[in-house]
């Protein structure tokens, strides 16, 4: 971790001299998992990217006075998360109290036969959750990041980031009943 | 199973309800232990399945991916002429405040210089030098 830690530090030098190819590393190794956590935050592309470019921006601001406190990772995950909360708030998509778990959603008049269809279904019931439950998910689940990271990128303890997976992860398994079955069926 | 038995597989419930079924999404400080129980458990191995059943799901969606023309919206913002504004236009060999600096520096020290010797250039003098050496 300290170890990341520095030679992060030492990459930001690299930016802050304008040398490209760590400009380059950079935006290859995170550009892709930021518009996927934005995405999967805001559920729309052109927003995704937008938050993903503005914490690029940000960092390229912030290379000349870097210091090594934070792993980039880390810290561009966290501009990005703030950046999706602000424009959900601003839409009214926000609620400061986690909304109570709902009931199954009635099965639609046609079962999902095919994988695309399971997966436009898998994506509304991603989109359905609570946000905070939504993010944590995609931070541990699709992005991969530990659990202690991603309790720090959402500002919460390891404790409440295992409630909101364990919650998000519960009422999926409500949601997808149908989708689980066939699974399971084809296996 | 003793109490602790129970409470071992009452955590390892809690860890694959919250992280699924891949151990690499453990958290990294009982991922050994839990996999030892993984190991000698049918019940744990059923609550893994379970979980796992979940996450066949989730890994059925894709990812956002980015565009080329936001790649390249990145990286051009990551010149530094273009974080670091017009400042760089005008000084391009370092931090803007040095040229500034010296030039305010040059500045109070004229005026420091012609407070301390305030006669010693009278501009009627020096026209009138001038005008000699030019007309003879």
């Amino acid at each position: 971790m300290t170890g990341d830690v520095e030679s992060d530090a030492l990459l930001m030098q690299r930016v802050a001299a304008g040398d490209n190819r760590a400009c380059r590393d950079l935006a290859a190794a995170h550009l892709a998992r930021l518009v996927a956590l934005a995405g999967r935050m805001l559920g729309e592309r052109a927003a995704a990217e937008d938050v993903a470019q503005e914490a690029f921006f940000r960092l390229w601001r912030q290379a000349g006075r870097w210091q090594a406190k934070a792993r980039i990772g880390t810290w561009l995950y966290r501009v990005a998360h703030n950046l999706c909360i602000d424009r959900l708030r601003a839409q009214g998509k926000l609620s400061d109290r986690e909304v109570p778990d709902r009931p199954d959603p009635a099965p639609g008049p046609f079962a999902a036969r095919h994988q695309s269809q399971v997966a436009a279904r898998v994506e509304a019931a991603l989109a359905g959750l609570p946000e905070r439950q939504r993010t944590a998910l995609a931070l541990v689940h699709f992005e991969e990041v530990g659990n202690s990271e991603a309790a720090e990128i959402m500002g919460v303890s390891v404790e409440a980031l295992e409630s909101l997976l364990a919650r998000g992860r519960r009422r999926l398994r409500q949601d997808l009943a149908g989708e689980r079955d066939e699974l399971r069926g084809e296996a | 199973m003793s109490d602790s038995e129970q409470a071992g597989m009452a955590r390892f419930r809690q860890i694959v309800e919250a992280y699924g079924a891949a151990p690499h999404r453990w958290p990294e400080a009982e991922r050994a232990w839990a996999l030892a129980l993984l190991a000698g458990s049918a019940e744990a191995r059923a609550f893994r399945d379970e979980a796992a059943a979940l996450d066949a799901l989730l890994d059925r969606v894709e990812a956002t991916e980015p565009s080329p023309e936001l790649i390249a919206d990145v990286l051009a913002a990551a010149s530094p002429s273009a974080w670091r504004g017009w400042g760089s236009l005008l000084w391009p060999f370092g931090p803007l405040w040095q040229p500034v600096t010296g030039l305010a520096l040059a500045a109070v020290f004229g005026v420091m210089l012609g407070a301390a010797f305030p006669g010693s250039l009278e501009t009627t003098e020096l026209v009138a030098e001038i005008d000699s050496l030019i007309l003879g």
